[in-house]
């Protein structure tokens, strides 16, 4: 008898990983579903472009899933995925430098159908047009401000704030002391403030 | 001692204070002390805008494009007591649920097993469980006639069945009362559709 857990969104990261492990196609599937925005947005604010967040997030996945029999139960699958796709941003970010921000749409785009498929969408709960000016201008501002932070802190703030990892479980990915991590994420808050210090709330 | 209610906050105290775990002493300095509660706000301010970036997706057809990349092992064959026996497989609800039925098949067979290997007790024990049923069955009857036979009513029914023409028309009228009855019942219950707005999709 082949048997597959069942799949769907109340089983947990684990029973899904145990799925897969068995060669449950839609285990594999549902994991890629749960992380495929959490995973792009941490890599596309590390790296600021998305034909490369999309290059990497797939090269995450696929690192992950082939790697599936090395995962630990007893760790946050999610701590484990997040560590991977770290890893891949910052090595990214050491080949080659890439600060650049396209809130607009990638700068290579020569349609407008490709400009509008490479522009970041920020700032959408806006309940009237003016509503959603300011909160796009706002989201604009803080995705600025984010790609002007050193790496080391971007990747702490966004894995604290974004994907809301508590410190233990940062310095764990990060493989940082715990005091470093805490020291980072103070030390971005802090530039963060003098970036947007002219916003309103 | 250090007074807590002197010295600016620290970056522990900070980290409290979003927390919402702040010494009433530090509190008191925090609400004395405009510095730190500009720069306490300030802080609670940023990191209430990193709570709001959004999830960014990537393009579609990721889960395919990394399907077609990993390998997926080959479904493992596992005999169904260990399915069931698979304790991350299986919630706690279907857990008990096993449990039950496994209990009351064991429980079934344990009771073949003796009547098979003890015909001439099993032979007694149900002769004297009949005669125990026949007596208790006897005596309930008995006294629900005596007690149906005292009530008040128990004269007009008498009349109203004397004849089978009124039987019958006592019958005829049960049944439609009963009939309106449930007709009603069904109106009343009936959501009312006037006046509600519809979502569009």
């Amino acid at each position: 008898m082949t048997e597959h857990a069942p799949i769907g969104p109340a089983a947990t990261d684990q029973e899904v990983v145990l799925a897969a492990r068995r060669g449950s196609d839609a285990a594999y599937r549902e994991l890629v579903r749960r992380y495929e925005r959490p995973v792009f947005s941490l890599i596309y604010r590390m790296v600021r472009d998305r034909e490369l967040a999309e290059d990497l997030t797939q090269e995450t996945f696929i690192k992950a899933l082939n790697a599936l029999a090395s995962y630990r139960p007893e760790f946050k699958f999610s701590s484990w995925i997040f560590k991977i796709a770290n890893n891949a941003a910052i090595d990214q970010l050491r080949r080659r430098e890439v600060d650049t921000l396209s809130l607009d749409g990638s700068p290579t785009a020569e349609t407008q159908d490709a400009v509008e498929a490479t522009a970041l969408q920020v700032g959408s709960k806006g309940e009237t047009p003016l509503d959603e000016l300011e909160a796009r201008e706002i989201g604009s501002a803080i995705e600025v401000a984010i790609g002007k932070l050193r790496p080391e802190y971007r990747s702490c703030i966004m894995l604290r704030h974004v994907e809301g990892l508590a410190y233990e479980e940062i310095a764990e990915n990060l493989n940082l002391p715990l005091g470093t991590v805490k020291t980072y994420i103070h030390r971005a808050r802090n530039e963060l403030r003098q970036y947007l210090g002219h916003l309103k709330e | 001692m250090t007074d807590l209610t002197h010295g600016h906050l620290t970056p522990e105290d900070l980290e409290r204070w979003l927390e919402g775990s702040l010494p009433s002493a530090r509190l008191v300095h925090l609400e004395d002390c405009p510095d730190c509660f500009a720069l306490a706000h300030a802080e609670r301010r940023v990191v209430a805008w990193l709570g709001q970036l959004p999830l960014l997706a990537p393009s579609a057809g990721l889960s395919d494009r990394v399907m077609r990349a990993v390998s997926v092992p080959a479904p493992v064959a596992r005999a169904p007591w260990r399915v069931l026996a698979e304790p991350s497989l299986l919630g706690p609800r279907w857990r008990a649920v096993a449990a039950s039925a496994a209990l009351a098949v064991g429980g079934a067979g344990l009771s073949v097993a003796w009547s098979i290997s003890h015909p001439d007790q099993l032979a007694s024990l149900m002769s004297l469980m009949g005669e125990q049923a026949y007596q208790f069955g006897w005596t309930g009857l008995q006294a629900v006639v005596a007690n149906l036979a005292e009530q008040p009513w128990t004269g007009a029914v008498r009349t109203l069945l004397a004849s089978p023409a009124r039987a019958a028309l006592s019958l005829g009228a049960g049944i439609l009362l009963y009939a309106s009855g449930l007709l009603a019942m069904r109106r009343l219950l009936t959501a009312p559709t006037n006046g509600v707005g519809h979502v569009r999709a």
